[in-house]
């Protein structure tokens, strides 16, 4: 990848793509669950907001991070322009407890936690794992996916998250627990398991 | 509670389920603990739930582990070695949106 430029040099668009592009696509995948057609328009949309802000570029920051905040906003206003109950959550019931007998609120036997050994993170030194681990990601549903991604790639906290998505905080709890739930239980599935 | 001893589930489970939120709470309550503090009162019966519950006490782990997992997935997805990168029909579309857009 090119380096980025730290000096005041004057922004250059024709170069943006060529220079930024595939930065910025990766970027937008990697929180919009790899749907390629959205990224690529958020990716144009971004360029064709910057060139539009030109005059408001301060040069206090590289123009690669000017480029990605502006996306960081596109992305946010896409979920902002869906329905509005995209993030709504009823009550999660949980399958993986027992609700009907006893005792109640414990682990299914089919669903209780497996060992993963004492490093498990050491598993994605191995290519198959990354692709067990990619799968299950995108096999999140779009709201958790979404949520999930603000909270664990770009680290926000749960307030900003409210605030960005206008949700409400006990709904931010249930989606990101339903999407660590369904993360866990699909790698515990595809590789875990399957590697004993 | 699938793996313990059944002598210590006999002497553990009363007490335990007494002092402490279900797993299926517990879990709920691990899982938020990710992502801010609980209250002093959670954190004890958290803590007291996870000595005697190997299974929520997997649970934690594999959610920290987890953590650590999307922090390598987010570097490795950003190589060029991984091959996720605009199309050319793509970034040829692109360039022509932002001539036609450029002031001139």
């Amino acid at each position: 990848m090119t380096a980025e430029s730290k000096t005041n040099s004057p922004l250059r668009p024709q170069d943006w793509v060529d220079q930024h592009g595939d930065y910025l696509f990766r970027y937008a995948m990697l929180r919009l669950n790899n749907d390629n057609q959205l990224a690529e328009d958020l990716v144009q949309e971004t360029f064709l907001a910057a060139i539009k802000a030109i005059a408001t570029y301060q040069g206090n920051s590289a123009e690669r991070t000017w480029l990605v905040s502006i996306l960081k906003n596109k992305i946010i206003d896409h979920y902002r322009r869906k329905k509005s109950n995209l993030f709504e959550q009823s009550d999660f019931q949980n399958e993986e407890f027992i609700n009907q007998g006893e005792p109640a609120g414990a682990w299914k036997v089919e669903f209780a936690p497996q060992d993963w050994g004492d490093t498990p993170e050491k598993a994605f030194e191995q290519q198959e794992f990354t692709f067990i681990f990619r799968k299950c990601l995108a096999a999140l549903p779009q709201n958790l996916a979404a949520v999930f991604a603000l909270r664990e790639l770009d680290g926000l906290d749960t307030d900003t998250i409210c605030k960005e998505l206008s949700i409400s905080a006990s709904n931010v709890w249930v989606i990101l627990h339903r999407a660590r739930t369904s993360l866990r239980r699909c790698l515990e599935l595809n590789w875990f398991e399957a590697s004993q | 509670m699938v793996k313990m001893p059944k002598f210590l589930i006999k002497i553990l489970m009363p007490v335990m389920s007494r002092l402490t939120p279900t797993c299926q709470v517990v879990t709920r309550k691990v899982s938020q603990s990710m992502d801010g503090p609980l209250s002093l009162t959670d954190r004890i019966r958290v803590r007291l739930h996870l000595i005697g519950c190997e299974l929520c006490a997997r649970y934690e782990k594999q959610l920290l582990a987890m953590r650590k997992m999307l922090e390598a997935h987010a570097q490795e997805f950003d190589e060029p070695s991984a091959g996720v990168q605009l199309s050319d029909d793509a970034r040829k579309r692109i360039k022509q949106e932002l001539e036609r857009n450029s002031p001139s």
